[in-house]
């Protein structure tokens, strides 16, 4: 979620006009996602907040993408953007580094959160699950992860 | 039809009921499987309407229909003559479906000749394609060639419609649809397969075109623009969603140093002395420059603190926009050098 536009709010800098269609049009989906009602069966309470996750990761997606592959705004817009929380800075942090490129949300990689001290199965590479399954005769059973719904997102996927 | 029909009783082993006549046998009845001769009884031909180009239509007595050329003496389920198949289609549908309706044995009340009416319509039909055909190529011996075969084909077909014993019909013309859609699903499926034969450069290629045709936006994302083309069969032609989404960026990429491009040409075009103004920017940047420059044009004296400065000119502060490049405690920490400078004595400055 963006930060809350105030009279101390900096003005955007120049071409934030071409790329607020977009921003507004991931707000509108995000409303939408939030206004849903989740599943009322338990196994699925987690559910309801992976529409969330995958808008925040699109969205951050978005100005990371803009700024770094397509290079269309400028180093004080993406700043701008940053600091009015538009783009998770700590999520691009991730990206930038090494295995990380496709990273799906911070919490996946919070090894303190679980039980194992291990990361979310989503950081697996698909060929590994595949792998084990394999060598227990078991089809792969791993479709989404809890936190965000992600279905990996290992670099090598 | 044999009324015998076939259950389990309790212990596995089959008997044999009688519908009719409530009587049940375990010995498998003479009648029963005479169901099988009946259903191949059904495909015996009972309407044949001559076409175009030596082609047949012929209908079976179950409803279904094949085409038949004399010349060739080669049926085929699909009709690949296109004059035969025009002339067809002018043929009125409901018509032909309620001759297939006859055929399987459903019973007109009044004594209306299905058969005539298609024959006739037909006659009169290829009578005018012929005439047609006329002014191009002279042959009206084919129309009389045409009517006679189908005049000789009649009385075969009457005594078999004479045959036709009581058999409901249930979906008329479903038949006809069904053969309509099998001919179209061919073609498209010819299609696709070039499509899948095409090497992935050139696939690729094709579907950067699509984002020009539809005039994308480049600031945008790749998860929005989708829908506004994935009615198009070209969307296809590339298989992964990972793959689009990267054509599109480099797509996006090209589209913006594309602009960027023009805008510099805008900049540079108009006349040297914008250039010289640029470069002016160029040269400027310490932020500090314009509050040196105010400090330097004002006059100090022992006395003169930063806070005078700025009361003096206020109106330059507001122009030169230095509230928002510096900072308070930046401007005081400048300021009282630049300030100290001058009161010590610049060799420079006059005295």
């Amino acid at each position: 979620m963006p930060r809350i536009r105030t009279n101390r709010t900096k003005k955007a800098p120049d071409g934030f006009d071409k790329i607020q269609p977009t921003l507004n049009e991931l707000a509108v989906q995000l409303k939408e996602a939030e206004s849903e009602k989740g599943s009322k069966v338990s196994s699925k309470n987690t559910e309801s907040t992976w529409r969330v996750f995958q808008l925040h990761h699109e969205r951050t997606r978005y100005v990371y993408s803009l700024f770094y592959k397509r290079k269309a705004i400028s180093k004080e817009l993406y700043d701008w953007l940053l600091h009015e929380k538009y783009a998770d800075k700590y999520l691009i942090a991730k990206w930038k580094k090494n295995g990380y490129e496709k990273l799906c949300c911070l919490r996946c990689i919070q090894s303190e959160e679980t039980t194992n001290g291990k990361t979310c199965i989503c950081r697996v590479p698909r060929a590994t699950l595949e792998a084990s399954a394999a060598k227990k005769e078991e089809p792969v059973t791993f479709q989404q992860c809890v936190h965000c719904g992600c279905s990996g997102c290992a670099s090598t996927d | 039809m044999s009324d015998w029909k076939r259950f389990k009783d309790p212990s596995g082993s089959y008997y044999y009921f009688n519908t009719r006549t409530k009587v049940s046998t375990k010995e498998k009845p003479k009648d029963f499987g005479s169901q099988q001769g009946i259903r191949e009884e059904l495909r015996v031909p009972l309407f044949c309407f001559q076409l175009l180009n030596r082609w047949n239509l012929v209908i079976c007595k179950d409803g279904s229909k094949f085409y038949f050329n004399d010349d060739t003496k080669v049926s085929q389920l699909m009709l690949m003559d296109d004059d035969s198949q025009s002339l067809l289609d002018k043929v009125d549908q409901s018509l032909l479906a309620l001759l297939i309706g006859v055929a399987r044995g459903f019973s007109l009340n009044n004594d209306r000749d299905v058969y005539e009416e298609v024959s006739d319509t037909l006659k009169e039909l290829s009578i005018r394609v012929a005439d047609d055909g006329q002014i191009d190529a002279a042959n009206d011996e084919g129309t009389i060639a045409v009517a006679g075969t189908d005049e000789e084909l009649k009385p075969r077909t009457e005594v078999k419609n004479a045959l036709i014993a009581g058999y409901s019909s249930s979906s008329d013309d479903s038949s006809d649809e069904s053969e309509n859609n099998t001919a179209s699903v061919p073609g498209t499926l010819d299609e696709k397969d070039t499509e899948f034969r095409t090497d992935g450069d050139k696939s690729a290629s094709e579907f950067i075109d699509l984002l020009n045709e539809y005039k994308f936006d480049p600031y945008s994302t790749w998860n929005i623009q989708a829908k506004r083309i994935m009615h198009d069969p070209r969307y296809y032609s590339i298989s992964s969603d990972d793959k689009r989404d990267e054509l599109f960026q480099t797509w996006c990429s090209q589209q913006i140093d594309n602009l960027n491009d023009k805008e510099t040409d805008d900049v540079s075009d108009p006349n040297e002395v914008s250039e010289d103004l640029d470069s002016e920017d160029n040269l400027n940047p310490t932020k500090y420059h314009y509050l040196a420059h105010i400090i330097s044009k004002s006059n100090i004296t022992a006395e003169t603190l930063f806070s005078d400065i700025k009361k003096e000119n206020k109106s330059l502060f507001k122009e030169l926009n230095i509230k928002e490049n510096l900072s308070k405690k930046e401007q005081d920490q400048f300021a009282s050098k630049v300030i100290a400078y001058y009161k010590l004595g610049n060799p420079l400055a006059p005295t």
